[in-house]
């Protein structure tokens, strides 16, 4: 155990003859909470569970790491200070940063730190008080936000005490902790929302939604920073009192620490400062009174639903003889090969099922909608007809549209072959495979199916109704040239079957010069389309060589012997 | 003499679904029972309630004459239990975890380590302790949990499956275990899915379908009831409607219309 934990955990046991009037055994208070504190340190941190994860090497202070990365975010939330010259308007950007990155870090380490459902099996049978089970649990939770909360607000502590005062910094710092209280109420909020509308058994399907869409709206959070900074910076920016902003918690916490620190009496500032110290407290004793018993219960359901409720087994049969899919018919229309058709069903499911797959492909159908947002909204200037006459502009538009919806197919690519469950995928090799190249083509078909063409498809006819159909030869062409270039990646990146290897943290230098060589290679191709892009009869010249290479190319792949296959694996 | 473990009337339920339904049962010391049922009769039920996993149940459990609902830990501190799925944190290593279920049962520093090295090196896992249980093996988990289950010398031994994944050798000293620490006075609570190693080592064979006690009694016992056969045949008879071997030669039916097309 490192020198924070030790200290944190002495912390933490200051109390103990008050814990021991409550009837709770404080020797095994300890032991619990060293074990839990131990085994904190082991486990990759919330930052890093969509990354690459660390398999081989063992993980062995993930809290010092935590303890980093928060701090790092904390400093970043200082440049809420230099947006604006008003305190109230700084604080409620901080704040509003600082909630959703708290949420955002322990909606996720609820489920798979805080409330370990291993507990049940190995501490209930032991001689185990209730009391000091729960304690524990309480004052695990409580060592595990001081560590991220800690660092994340040291940096605004700090500069307030700097810039502004002591006592700033003091009534900050009790805000912080306000704040904090109601970021757990809002997580059981939102745990409580989603237990109400599914099953128990798909709440944890669904947890991993919520973290990708918290890691969309912190990017998009940044992205919308990035951009009001290059307009806004040490322009007196200030937020207008607003009906609406009573709505947004982080507005009263800011009131909160205008008041303490100026005591002006201000109706507003009071109200404010009113709710910032009376919903927390209040929110904390409904969590406890109300929604811990209940969500208790229900998450050990999570885990007792698995082995005690039988399946309905008509349902499923039902569904395999009758009735026959979207990707059914799609695979059919595809594949003549049975392999192929494999490859493809399998890629095209098991994308939409597998929880590593998701963390890491999806985000990045967030972003580029973010990004896309973004780039509407900077250009809100953007005029159509300035759009349809100069011509370069046009060129540059289509272009960058058509060759980017690539991204997320070209992340989807990058992943297909990891999984932490890889050693499924023993069958490849004791089937009776002619060719494997057909897993490898069938699998490339699916992710273009399901990751890039209906985006091209919509973005195609987007296009084409704002220019006009002149555009439809340089979009075919852009399509098959992101396809032949998909196609290529495929060749270089995808070399082990689908889901059937682990990702390790050696092969992150390979990973990234992988990614590189995919954007200079889309990147080359939209450049040579650009220097065409007006010459229509070289245009459609061009979409019929990239065809023939597409058509090549795919051949190739899937005449892929078990020799160059097999080569992989055994490197 | 009286019973160790005395269950009277249990009833339990999964929101509308009677898992348990009024089960009677009376285990005295010194005795291995073989618990057996098909899957979904209930035995994980019982076994989950007898360790104090679940507690919201009917009907009276009481352990030593002590009502398991009233003072589930001084059960607790007398019972071990290796639970059926490799349940324990894999980030730990053998030593670390097993520190802390000992301490978990006040047990002093150094016998916690003698009974660790112990029975680690019975196992022949004593270049194990310090490692990581991540990379574990399943039998190398199983033989973890098991230590962990008996360590504290609990008078009450509750196995579910332990058997599961462990090699030849693990097996037959695990059997001779289990027979020893019987004779010393131990009661071990069996439950198994394996019938020709239950049929070897338990003095009393309960058997339990849909929630029900339907055949209790020495394998000498049931073979009397049931006709002179194997303790699987005896169960197959008890519990399936369908033979199962006319469920096999069906599968075999489907095999041969397919190579006669």
């Amino acid at each position: 155990m490192n020198f924070i934990n030790k200290l944190l955990l002495r912390l933490a046991l200051w109390p103990a003859p008050i814990y021991r009037n409550l009837g709770v055994n404080t020797k095994q208070l300890k032991i619990i909470l060293t074990v839990k504190l131990i085994m904190d340190d082991r486990r990759p941190n919330t930052f890093q569970q969509t990354r690459t994860r660390n398999s081989n090497k063992a993980i062995s202070s993930a809290t010092i790491g935590t303890m980093i990365i928060s701090g790092f975010m904390g400093l970043v939330f200082l440049f809420s200070f230099k947006l604006s010259n008003d305190l109230i308007t700084q604080l409620t950007i901080y704040f509003s940063l600082y909630l959703v990155m708290v949420i955002s870090t322990l909606i996720s380490d609820f489920t798979s730190v805080l409330i370990d459902v291993r507990d049940n099996y190995i501490m209930f049978p032991k001689p185990v008080a209730d009391k000091t089970f729960v304690l524990s649990r309480l004052l695990h939770i409580l060592l595990h936000i001081t560590k991220i909360i800690l660092p994340m607000s040291l940096p605004a502590i700090l500069y307030l005490s700097i810039f502004n005062s002591l006592w700033s910094a003091v009534v900050f710092f009790v805000m912080v902790i306000l704040a904090s209280t109601l970021s757990i109420f809002l997580i059981n909020i939102i745990y409580l929302i989603i237990l109400k509308f599914t099953s128990p058994k798909k709440f944890q399907a669904v947890i991993i939604y919520v973290q990708i869409f918290m890691t969309i709206v912190i990017f998009a959070g940044y992205q919308v920073m990035v951009q009001k900074a290059t307009t806004l910076f040490f322009s007196n920016f200030s937020i207008t009192p607003n009906l609406w902003l009573w709505l947004i918690p982080s507005y009263w916490f800011a009131l909160g620490v205008k008041f303490f620190t100026t005591f002006a009496f201000d109706l507003s500032l009071i109200t404010g400062a009113l709710l910032s110290i009376l919903v927390p407290p209040l929110s904390l004793w409904l969590v406890i009174k109300y929604f811990a018993p209940s969500f208790n219960q229900k998450l050990t359901l999570i885990t007792s639903s698995s082995e005690e409720a039988s399946l309905p087994a008509t349902s499923h049969k039902k569904k395999f003889i009758n009735e026959t899919s979207f990707q059914d018919c799609l695979s059919k229309i595809l594949n003549k090969n049975g392999v192929e058709q494999m490859g493809f069903l399998l890629t095209w499911k098991l994308t939409s099922r597998l929880r590593d797959f998701k963390l890491k492909v999806y985000p990045s159908i967030g972003y580029l909608v973010v990004m896309v947002a973004v780039s509407v909204y900077r250009d809100l200037s953007f005029d159509l007809s300035k759009l349809l006459t100069t011509h370069s502009d046009t060129r540059v538009i289509v272009l960058t549209i058509v060759y980017s919806s690539s991204f997320m197919l070209v992340v989807a690519l990058g992943q297909i072959q990891f999984s932490e469950n890889f050693k499924a995928a023993w069958f490849y090799f004791t089937a009776p495979v002619n060719k494997p190249g057909l897993v490898f083509s069938g699998a490339l078909k699916a992710l273009t199916f399901k990751f890039y063409i209906p985006l091209a498809l919509i973005l195609s006819f987007i296009l084409t109704y704002l220019l006009g159909f002149t555009v439809v030869p340089n979009i075919i062409l852009g399509v098959c040239n992101v396809l032949l270039g998909c196609s290529l990646i495929s060749l270089f990146v995808l070399r082990n079957f689908p889901f059937s290897a682990m990702q390790q943290t050696s092969q992150k230098i390979g990973a990234i010069f992988r990614s590189m060589f995919s954007l200079t290679l889309i990147s080359l191709l939209a450049f040579l389309q650009f220097l065409v892009y007006n010459i229509t009869a070289v245009v459609v010249v061009g979409i019929l060589l990239s065809a023939l290479a597409n058509w090549l190319l795919l051949d190739y792949i899937k005449n892929k012997s078990w020799v160059q296959v097999l080569a992989t694996y055994n490197d | 003499m009286e019973p160790i473990i005395s269950i009277r009337n249990l009833c339990k339920s999964y929101g509308t679904k009677q898992v348990l339904k009024g089960i009677n049962l009376d285990i005295y010391p010194g005795q291995i029972i073989g618990y057996i049922g098909p899957n979904g009769a209930g035995k994980s039920t019982t076994v989950k309630i007898l360790c104090g996993l679940i507690n919201d149940y009917q009907g009276k459990v009481t352990v030593k004459g002590i009502d398991l609902k009233e003072d589930p830990l001084k059960v607790k501190s007398i019972t071990g239990y290796v639970p059926e799925l490799a349940e324990l944190y894999e980030v730990l290593t053998p030593a670390e975890f097993l520190g802390f279920i000992g301490q978990l049962y006040d047990m002093p520093e150094a016998l916690i380590q003698e009974r660790i090295y112990g029975i680690m090196n019975a196992f022949g896992m004593e270049g194990n302790i310090h490692q990581r249980m991540d990379s574990f093996s399943k039998g190398m988990k199983q033989k973890v949990l098991i230590t962990s289950g008996i360590m504290h010398d609990p008078e009450i031994i509750i196995l579910d499956e332990p058997l599961s994944g462990l090699d030849a050798n693990s097996v037959i000293i695990i059997k001779e275990l289990i027979s020893n620490l019987a004779r010393e006075g131990k009661t071990i609570f069996y439950c198994s899915h394996m019938m020709d190693i239950v049929e070897k080592v338990s003095d009393q064979i309960v058997l339990i379908n849909e929630g029900q006690v339907i055949a209790n009694g020495s394998f000498e016992e049931l073979k009397q009831q049931q006709g002179d056969n194997s303790l699987e045949t005896i169960f197959s008879a008890l519990t399936s409607k369908e033979s199962p071997s006319l469920k096999a030669d069906q599968m075999i039916k489907l095999f041969e219309k397919k190579s006669s097309i």
